[in-house]
């Protein structure tokens, strides 16, 4: 727990001076078009259009915000969603990590990083839901109940579908695993952006990634969802 | 190449990232390696199915809520603190000095109000001009919110039992969101932003109903097409 929770840097509200500074990391949202993630991935907006939101922002003009809101409202609240796993949770988050993102925007100075800083302010947002609703939770429900709860949604599950299991898994995976395989393979973003992020390098995400894909794998072994079938 | 190094790469090679050399070995690995090739059509049916995972949306009154929260924030802010605690602080007085200041200009201001509000032909302010028409919207909205029930429940034809569900559940919330936002209205009726936001979670309930009114006329028109 330790580990994962120091993966994440804070996101150092009015400070958006996130190592690299490159171009690439706003505009990779329109370069991302060709799978499915249309729902969950960052939105096709250019550096451009997206500076003169946050400079309008700064400004406070609400309806630069509201536009700003509307371009990554389904991202975030796809991302925030997979932590709580609870709709009302997450529209409060989904509030508090706007509100953080407005009320610090006129300290925003990079606009190639504003993406990421967002992005951290969610996670972090995330973050610090899990530590109070885990110390909440094991008061409240004992953890047999909830093994308990978990295969029986695990044995109703379509045969054909690995929808539900995977979504299990992907719950099961520790802090700093479970972000990197989110960002990568559910919202689509690359190793270099992940990096960006998380405040670490583009090695350490592909081995995080790695991890987490192995464990997601020894989890649906574990609970019979796949075989061991070798061809 | 041995399973281990293998291993490591072939998540890369799932994602596209492997170099034309590391790929060729990789690949002539996984020729002899049952266990490897098992692991990369692993890797790739769960990255093939993270991609579909479904994506659930904020509620249509997402924004709101966060405009809400601004503008509380923004009251809060030790700028904002400072900017009204600094009325006075130009003058360079002593503090007492300043109270006695901002005293005596209150009861100018009291004092003017009350003669103004005495007139008696006196032209409402434009934040009572406001007040009176968010309240006259909110009649509105409340009619249409009625007559759109009515109109539902005259409806004869039913929907799909899940789509009846969703419905079910939006306007179940929706309905506890203006609950609780009437509640905070009749504690301070004279709040603008306060009922403002509550005719927005009205119009919301508006839309939901139109839709849902919308989904019982084309499940009816279906039916009807089948029959025929």
């Amino acid at each position: 727990m330790l580990a994962a929770l120091t993966l994440v840097r804070p996101a150092g509200l009015g400070d958006n001076g996130i190592r690299a500074v490159q171009a690439w990391f706003v505009e990779a949202f329109s370069l991302m078009s060709s799978d499915k993630r249309e729902q969950t991935k960052g939105p096709d907006v250019s550096l451009s259009s997206l500076s003169g939101l946050v400079e309008r922002s700064k400004a406070g003009e609400s309806q630069a915000m509201e536009e700003i809101f509307e371009h990554y409202k389904g991202p975030l609240f796809s991302l925030i969603y997979r932590y709580t796993n609870n709709r009302q949770a997450t529209e409060d988050l989904l509030q508090d990590v706007f509100i953080k993102v407005f009320t610090h925007i006129k300290d925003v100075q990079k606009m190639e990083t504003f993406v990421a800083w967002v992005y951290r302010i969610a996670l972090n947002a995330c973050y610090s839901y899990l530590r109070t609703r885990q110390g909440r939770f094991r008061q409240a429900v004992s953890l047999s109940e909830v093994e308990g709860r978990r295969e029986e949604a695990i044995s109703n599950h379509d045969e054909e579908s690995l929808e539900r299991p995977l979504g299990e898994a992907i719950q099961e995976l520790p802090e700093g695993l479970k972000t990197v395989l989110l960002l990568h393979d559910v919202q689509g973003f690359k190793h270099e952006e992940i990096a960006q992020i998380l405040g670490f390098t583009v090695g350490t995400s592909k081995s995080q990634l790695f991890k987490a894909r192995m464990r997601v794998r020894e989890y649906l072994k574990k609970k019979r969802i796949w075989g061991d079938e070798k061809k | 190449m041995k399973c281990m190094e293998a291993r490591r790469l072939i998540s890369d090679y799932v994602d596209g990232g492997l170099s034309g050399g590391k790929e060729a070995r990789l690949k002539k690995h996984l020729e002899d390696c049952p266990d490897c090739r098992e692991l990369l059509r692993d890797f790739e049916r769960i990255v093939d199915e993270a991609k579909s995972l479904p994506a659930p949306a904020p509620s249509p009154w997402a924004w709101q809520r966060i405009a809400a929260g601004l503008k509380d924030a923004g009251e809060k802010t030790p700028a904002a603190r400072q900017e009204r605690k600094g009325w006075f602080a130009w003058t360079g007085m002593p503090a007492g000095l300043r109270y006695a200041l901002a005293a005596a200009l209150a009861l100018v201001v009291i004092s003017g109000g009350l003669i103004v509000g005495l007139r008696p032909r006196r032209t409402p302010g434009p934040e009572s001009y406001a007040l009176a028409k968010l309240k006259e919207a909110q009649q509105h909205y409340v009619l249409a919110i009625k007559a759109l029930d009515e109109a539902i429940g005259a409806q004869k034809n039913g929907l799909d039992p899940r789509l009846a569900e969703v419905f079910k559940q939006n306007l179940q919330e929706i309905n506890e969101t203006i609950q609780a936002c009437e509640q905070v209205v009749e504690k301070n009726p004279n709040d603008l932003a306060v009922r403002a936001y509550l005719l927005g979670i009205y119009k919301d309930k508006v839309t939901v109903l139109e839709e849902m009114m919308g989904a019982k006329k084309a499940s009816s028109e279906k039916r009807t097409g089948l029959t025929l």
